[in-house]
């Protein structure tokens, strides 16, 4: 039992990208290729979900994969896996993108609901995913970051708590109030459509 | 709404695909890196090194022009009165104006 046990924690800390950082290290561009083979797709997801807008999630993947691929010849094996390393970027980049982004003013008018519709016929209309990301948008930028890691990157409470770098206690309250305020927001958002 | 609704919901907004040129941006952008990596100070060309050296040269000289030049001028100015007094017989007076006396009354 107690073997199982250790057994389990040690594949845990095993990086599966162990088997890439010595190419990586020596510049082999090969090895860049595979590492985004592996996490392209989930370091732009993580990026999408955070910013809402794809162009610059492809930016913060890009800022990502290049700062690995400069400070890969810092990095040493079996401190932490590559991945949480690279998320914990992903997450500052997305961050600092927020705090910098300004307020996008359209003179596009929103298109009016019928009110004539039954609210069925007008909840079915409006997309679905259209809504969680507008109210997703409306969480706070940590909030979403610790639904995003937790809902769509899968991680548990002490992978998506490095990928912060925070306490796991203050990553579990974040995803407590993130699921809240979106419940409280989707709500609303019916109520008044 | 219960955590199961909101799980579903949660499930509906599927992020799109990124461009598919993003991983070769990303490794043409990593090979422009390595490039750019590092440049000693010693490789900037020597008219950019010494720019700005002759641009401040440049200014404290007009700067020592513009200041000494009045006072040059004045001094050449005094020595022509000076002569043409002494030419015109009235450097008595001319001397006696520039005097100390003179200013003093």
């Amino acid at each position: 039992m107690l073997r199982k046990v250790v057994d389990n924690t040690a594949k845990e800390h095993l990086d599966p990208d162990a088997d890439l950082i010595s190419s990586l290290k020596a510049g082999d561009n090969n090895a860049l290729g595979q590492l985004m083979e592996r996490h392209l797709t989930t370091i732009y997801n993580l990026a999408y979900y955070m910013v809402g807008d794809q162009m610059s999630a492809e930016d913060i993947s890009q800022s990502v994969f290049l700062k690995t691929w400069q400070g890969i010849s810092k990095w040493e094996p079996g401190q932490a896996k590559l991945i949480t390393w690279m998320r914990r970027v992903a997450t500052n980049a997305c961050l600092d993108h927020l705090r910098k982004k300004k307020p996008i003013y359209t003179d596009t008018v929103p298109e009016v609901v019928d009110l004539a519709d039954t609210p069925f016929e007008a909840l079915s209309r409006q997309n679905q995913s259209d809504r969680m990301k507008t109210a997703l948008q409306k969480l706070s930028d940590r909030q979403r970051m610790a639904v995003t890691l937790s809902y769509y990157q899968e991680l548990n409470q002490r992978e998506g708590a490095a990928a912060m770098d925070i306490s796991e206690g203050a990553y579990e309250s974040l995803l407590v109030r993130g699921r809240k305020a979106l419940k409280v927001i989707l709500e609303n958002d019916r109520v008044e459509t | 709404m219960d955590d199961k609704t909101l799980n579903k919901m949660l499930d509906s907004h599927v992020a799109p695909a990124p461009n598919s040129n993003l991983a070769s941006r990303i490794l043409a952008a990593s090979a422009d890196n390595t490039v750019l990596e590092f440049k000693p100070r010693t490789a900037r060309p020597f008219m950019k090194r010494f720019a700005p050296m002759a641009a401040s040269l440049l200014a404290v000289s007009l700067v020592g022009y513009t200041f000494f030049e009045p006072i040059q001028n004045n001094e050449t100015e005094i020595k022509v009165w000076q002569e043409a007094a002494l030419d015109l017989g009235f450097d008595d007076i001319y001397s006696w104006v520039e005097s100390e006396d003179a200013s003093a009354q």
